[in-house]
């Protein structure tokens, strides 16, 4: 068996609104291999952002643990997990994802200049060219269609070569054409890159084509599929 | 594709995003430096301006001292009370206008260098004297001498000669060239009308120094000496001649004149200045303080606006260093164009109002002032700016997603719903508790508008 590159150990994650608490996550154990695809399913309010959030290290979890390659994610301190986000982690949020004020050609480049590193352009273009921006590099966000945007977040969050990649709804705003062609760019990047792609979906049918499913359902994981051929 | 991407160009993108908002930043600061730097620079022109046309009237000395040569000099330098950089007037003799009478005369010397410089003889025609038999006088000698010479021309004088201390009564006659024409000091026009000694005179000619000095008499010379102490020199002097009974003339003139240049008047004292200047130093740090409240105010409306950009920035990965770097370079980019921009709009008010103000003000950019404003701006724009910084780098990641911020609020204020409610009214109340803090610090600006300290 292959070392999980990512898991998690009993996450809960407890939400106080008003008066009542909402348990958005319970007692959720699960692991990630190197390379994985994984779609993660379920209704509304189930806890999937959520759990995206919590693997990713954006939000901490009330109880429980998550091990990025057994290294406890939040022991770390505020900067170590924002440099372990730009240099392993990639994101792919439903909307928003872009920084307005800067080209698309910027927004990719934007985490290799937080590390400071020098762009390794091969790579870069050969990326641009597979997500067909090359014509709109230059352009704002707000110049860009929906599924442009998507793009170029995408090759965004690809930039810093990255071991995982986070999705969560990134077709949510896109009409059903356009959001199968950036899921399939989305697919077909990770697998290219040997990248773990962690993606959240309504679509069932996206959902079949990845290697494993997990359903989660009222903050519980109801069905894990594991991975298999597809 | 732009090749040279970096820290900079992030600052540069948000501000092209909001050149709106930055427009406004940028008038915020460039009003308050502005005003802080018309007032600096227009309390320096108007000391120079009177400085300088102290000068112009009077001289650059602090003191002429009479007849010198008797004076224990060394002894006024070793104390401490006069500077070792005196220059020396060796009177040469006293011009009689008429030939006769000593009434409206005036004497004529040899300066050296320093007292040249001191005695500030400008020229406003002419040169002045290289060569023996030689001489430039102040303008209004040639009235008085009732001549109508002009420079080249050949003036005759009658001289009294020194005799030590007083001018002998038998005269010499001696023709000498004009060659340069000086500018007139007050200090001789004032004084000519009054029934002094002779010997208590300000030289209003001058002679070269290959000019033979004593012509049968002894020589008498005035020291033109600037105090150590500018500021306790006359009373120094005084103490020193009280206590050098010796030194004391017949008569109960004084062996020295004083013509300092002072603030003002002679009744304003080193307290009153000083208070002056701290007036002003109040005004300015009010000034200042104002306009760190509206740049604060400015920043922190600004960032309210980006804070899921900001959120995005760090869920990319950026560290709280790094957020406060990109936003640290906006505000040094802001200071960058505003502080000269204000400088310059300061300079210009300046200028306009001294050129206003008659010929006697003068306009000197003070560099000191220029260098102190546009570093203490510098200063006040950053430090002004790292309170909202400082705030804006707590945003977390997780704002880029949803308004955490505003969920954490929410939950604080303990807001319930309403079920019957005045639309306008709860949304105006709701606003009030979600943005209490935020509407603080706009509602503070508009109550301390810099103009009002003035
Ligand atoms: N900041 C928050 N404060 C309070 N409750 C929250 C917060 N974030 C999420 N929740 C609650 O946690 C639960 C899970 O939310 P989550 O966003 O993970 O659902 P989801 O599965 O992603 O739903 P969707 O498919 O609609 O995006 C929901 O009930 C939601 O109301
Ligand atoms: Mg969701």
């Amino acid at each position: 068996m292959v070392m999980p590159i990512l898991r998690c150990l009993q996450v809960n994650k407890k939400y106080a609104v008003g008066e009542n608490t909402v348990h958005a996550l319970r007692d959720i154990t699960i692991s990630f291999e190197q390379g994985e695809i994984c779609a993660v399913r379920g209704p509304s309010g189930s806890g999937k952002s959520t759990l995206l959030h919590i693997l990713g290290g954006l939000e901490y979890p009330t109880t429980g643990k998550v091990y990025y390659q057994d290294e406890d994610l939040f022991a770390y301190n505020d900067n170590q997990l924002s440099i372990l986000r730009r240099r392993r982690f990639g994101f792919v949020f439903q909307a928003y994802n872009l920084v307005q004020e800067l080209t698309a050609y910027e927004n990719i480049l934007l985490p290799v200049l937080l590390d400071k590193k020098k762009p390794d352009e091969k790579y870069l273009s050969m990326l641009i060219e597979i997500l067909g921006l090359q014509q709109r590099l230059d352009h704002l966000p707000s110049a860009l269609s929906g599924g442009q945007q998507q793009r170029v977040a995408i090759a965004r969050a690809l930039a810093n070569k990255p071991s995982i990649l986070f999705a969560d709804e990134p077709t949510g705003n896109l009409d059903g054409k356009t959001g199968r062609e950036v899921l399939s760019l989305l697919k077909y990047v990770s697998i290219e890159m040997g990248v773990t792609l962690i993606l959240v979906t309504h679509d069932l049918h996206i959902a079949e084509q990845a290697e494993r499913i997990i359903l989660l359902e009222d903050g519980c994981i109801t069905e894990d599929s594991g991975r298999r051929e597809v | 594709m732009s090749a040279k991407f970096s820290l900079s160009s992030i600052a540069l993108g948000n501000i092209r995003g909001r050149r709106r908002q930055y427009i406004l930043l940028t008038g915020a600061i460039v009003l308050a430096i502005y005003f802080v730097a018309t007032m600096l620079l227009f309390a320096s022109t108007m000391f120079t301006s009177l400085r300088e046309r102290h000068y112009q009237r009077f001289g650059e000395q602090d003191v002429i001292i009479f007849n010198a040569a008797r004076e224990p000099l060394a002894e006024l330098m070793s104390s401490g009370i006069l500077t070792d950089d005196y220059g020396e007037a060796a009177i040469y003799g006293y011009v009689l206008p008429d030939g006769q009478s000593k009434a409206n005369g005036f004497s004529v010397a040899v300066f050296d260098e320093n007292a040249l410089a001191l005695a500030r003889k400008d020229l406003l025609a002419g040169r002045l004297p290289e060569r023996a038999g030689e001489i430039a006088l102040e303008q209004s000698m040639l009235a008085r001498l009732r001549t109508e010479a002009a420079v080249g021309d050949t003036v005759t004088l009658t001289l009294a000669i020194p005799d030590g201390v007083n001018f002998k009564d038998s005269t010499v006659q001696k023709s000498f060239k004009l060659v340069g024409v000086v500018s007139d000091k007050l200090i001789y026009l004032d004084e000519w009308n009054s029934v002094l000694p002779v010997y208590r005179d300000f030289p209003a000619g001058i002679l070269s120094a290959a000019e033979e000095i004593t012509l049968g008499g002894k020589t008498v010379i005035n020291i033109y000496g600037r105090y150590a102490a500018p500021s306790s020199g006359f009373k120094q002097m005084l103490d020193f001649y009280f206590n050098h009974e010796e030194l004391q003339n017949e008569g109960s003139e004084l062996p020295f004149e004083d013509t300092r240049y002072v603030l003002l008047s002679d009744n304003f004292s080193d307290e009153d200045i000083f208070i002056t200047y701290l007036f002003l130093i109040i005004i300015a740090l009010v000034l200042v303080l104002a306009a760190c409240l509206g740049i604060i105010n400015a920043f922190t409306s600004n960032l309210e606006a980006r804070k899921q950009q900001l959120g995005l920035l760090r869920a990319v990965g950026a560290t709280k260093k790094q957020l406060r770097e990109i936003l640290g370079r906006e505000t040094s980019l802001l200071a960058l164009f505003s502080i000269p921009l204000a400088l310059l709009l300061a300079s210009l008010t300046v200028w306009s109002l001294t050129k206003a103000m008659g010929e006697s003000y003068i306009f000197r950019p003070n560099i000191l002032v220029i260098i102190g404003v546009a570093a203490a701006g510098l200063l006040c724009v950053r430090l002004a700016a790292s309170i909202p910084l400082r705030a804006a780098a707590k945003v977390p990641p997780m704002q880029a997603i949803r308004n955490v911020e505003l969920a954490r609020k929410m939950r604080k204020s303990k807001i319930v719903s309403q079920q019957l409610f005045d639309v306008p009214l709860l949304l105006a109340k709701r606003n009030r508790t979600l943005y209490q803090s935020k509407q603080l610090g706009i509602k503070l600006s508009p109550s301390v508008p810099f103009w009002k300290c003035l």
